[in-house]
């Protein structure tokens, strides 16, 4: 087998101008010249609406879908020239739990997926079992994977992915469908995985509370480009706007609406006593206690929400989409 | 890949093959009681209405209806696993071995077939005791077999690799499973080129070996042929799942039922 560790300056992971496009009767360009670099020991996000191009540029890079143009490296070395080999590298949980054999037992999975690799898994059973213990399923691991609920199913397709031992998995909505319970711990399975540091991950998720808690990147992507690439923080900062739930001591006239509504767009709860501003800067909201006094109304209480990386996800993929309406 | 990481994956693929078997047991068995009921029903059916005809050529039905038996089960394993895998959502997971899928399919298949070459020996020996025919089971019948089941390998891949484009190929399915009686009872003298044509050679070589009792009444210069077709069939039909399973990466459709 290959040395499966990359040297220090070429990136785990790198495309260039990756395109892809599908015929149909309108032709589609899913990703469209994508250049991106990840480094090795990185956890990094890939978000974006439907649509956007991120499991055509994973499965891309997966090898699963032959681009149109543009190359891929692992470890700096073309695809191209790695063939099959490039799955020395990169392994990927695609569609959750879907990607085991159900009839099998987590045991005989976790086996028959050693081997896929070409790993004897009498060689490795002592680690197999600690994996599987790791995920605290040893009392299930001789159970059929389909008696199992579906949290333990996901926990047991993520089990069978790490068991293939490579430096980088690609992890394809690890959550979907799980209940709040069943996440949870998927996630906290998820972080201490990533925290280790020797194993590069790249995550797509719908949901942004997984990706903030989990990556140090996120990659945005849009209409098969890349929106923006940069750390969770800064993607936050970015978008860096306060929202306030504002609460009147008597419900707001239409002359009062009409005033709030040209300093600021907000939306009103039914009541018409409540509702929700955000605001770039708090002369903002300055401005808006001024006509409040202005118009005689009394603000009986005023509530701050923290933004996080759904908010900025959000308010991303909407300002582009205002820039291609106006364009 | 080194000889050490083919024999695991080798073994993993048998226990994978045992522990589906097992775990779909009833349909397992019931598969090779069908069969036995089914050629029951062409024999003791056909002696009723013809029995003539079926007392003199029984010998030719147990071996026809064994080839046949094996044609399908195998075509069938192959090409089914195929689809069944990509529902089952684990082909991407197969595609991504570094042994490649060719090989991980390919593998899997010889595994399949290997089954199917059991369970129909086991019917062929119950066919002989209910038949009641002067024909013996020699080691010979083993390789000829093998040979036998090359060709239809060699299409149910290439099936195979059309299911990964096109998803559901029946009709196409349907009709190579009947075209398998038609190449079963093709004359063999009729063209010089009708021993190009799946199962017609084979048939006609393991009938006989079993009526001699031994490979050595089987003409030398026929093997050659017979090695020659059925490896031939065997490339090009890998070759043509290669190919198909490329184009279905470049369509992006590789993993979709």
């Amino acid at each position: 087998m290959n040395e499966k560790v990359s040297t220090k300056t070429d990136p785990m992971i790198s495309t260039d101008e990756i395109v892809k496009t599908y015929d149909g009767e309108e032709q589609i360009r899913a990703v469209d010249g994508v250049s991106l670099e990840i480094e090795s020991g990185s956890v990094v996000g890939i978000l974006g609406p439907n649509g956007a191009g991120k499991t055509t540029l994973i499965k891309s890079v997966l090898g699963l879908i032959i681009p149109d143009s543009g190359t891929v490296r692992i470890s700096g070395r073309d695809t191209a020239d790695l063939g099959s080999q490039r799955y020395e590298y990169v392994s990927a949980m695609l569609e959750g739990a879907r990607n085991i054999y159900w009839r099998m037992s987590l045991r005989e999975n976790v086996r028959y997926f050693t081997g896929l690799q070409g790993i004897h898994p009498d060689d490795v059973r002592e680690e197999n079992a600690e994996l599987i213990s790791r995920f605290g399923m040893t009392e299930k691991a001789d159970e059929p994977v389909r008696n199992l609920s579906r949290g333990q199913k996901q926990r047991a397709s993520l089990a069978c992915i790490l068991a293939q031992r490579t430096p980088v998995t690609f992890l394809d909505e690890p959550t979907l469908g799980l209940d709040v319970q069943a996440s949870e711990v998927l996630q906290t399975e998820l972080r201490e995985l990533t925290q280790t540091g020797d194993r590069t991950v790249i995550l797509n998720s719908h949901n942004m509370d997984v990706v903030e808690r989990l990556c140090d990147r996120v990659i945005v992507l849009k209409d098969g480009k890349v929106l923006t690439d940069g750390s969770v923080s800064s993607l936050i900062d970015a978008f860096n706007t306060q929202t306030y739930e504002i609460r009147l001591s008597e419900a707001a006239s239409e002359r009062v609406r009409s005033e709030v509504e040209q300093i600021a767009p907000v939306s009103w709860y039914g009541d018409n006593k409540r509702f929700n501003v955000t605001v770039e800067s708090s002369s903002k909201l300055y401005r808006l206690m001024e006509s409040f006094d202005n118009l005689g109304v009394a603000v009986a209480a005023i509530e701050t929400e923290e933004p996080d990386l759904e908010d900025a996800f959000l308010r991303m993929t909407d300002a582009a989409n205002e820039v291609r309406h106006t364009a | 890949m080194s000889v050490a990481q083919y024999r695991a994956l080798l073994r993993v693929t048998v226990e994978k093959r045992v522990h589906l078997f097992r775990r779909y047991l009833f349909d397992s068995v019931f598969g090779v009681i069908s069969l036995f009921i089914l050629f029951a029903l062409a024999l003791f059916g056909g002696q009723q209405v013809a029995p003539t005809v079926i007392d003199g050529s029984k010998g030719g039905l147990v071996v026809g209806f064994f080839v046949w038996t094996m044609a399908v089960a195998a075509y069938n394993d192959i090409s089914q696993q195929i689809e069944t895998e990509a529902e089952w959502g684990t082909l991407e997971q197969l595609s991504m071995s570094p042994f490649g899928i060719g090989t991980v399919v390919f593998l899997n298949s010889i595994v399949y077939v290997v089954g199917s070459l059991i369970s129909g020996v086991l019917t062929l020996v119950l066919m002989l005791a209910v038949a009641d025919v002067p024909l013996s089971i020699p080691l010979g019948v083993v390789p000829i077999g093998i040979l036998a089941v090359f060709p239809v390998i060699g299409l149910g891949l290439l099936l195979g690799g059309l299911t990964l484009i096109y998803k559901r190929v029946q009709a196409i399915s349907g009709i190579i499973q009947l075209g398998f009686v038609a190449f079963i009872a093709f004359p063999l003298n009729a063209h010089p080129l009708v021993a190009a044509i799946p199962l017609t050679l084979e048939t006609r070589l393991l009938e006989k070996t079993m009526k001699a009792g031994s490979l050595t009444a089987v003409q030398s210069e026929m093997l050659v042929v017979l090695v020659v077709k059925s490896l031939g069939f065997l490339v090009v039909g890998f070759g043509a799942f290669y190919l198909l399973q490329r184009e279905s990466r470049r369509r992006g459709v590789l993993g979709q039922y």
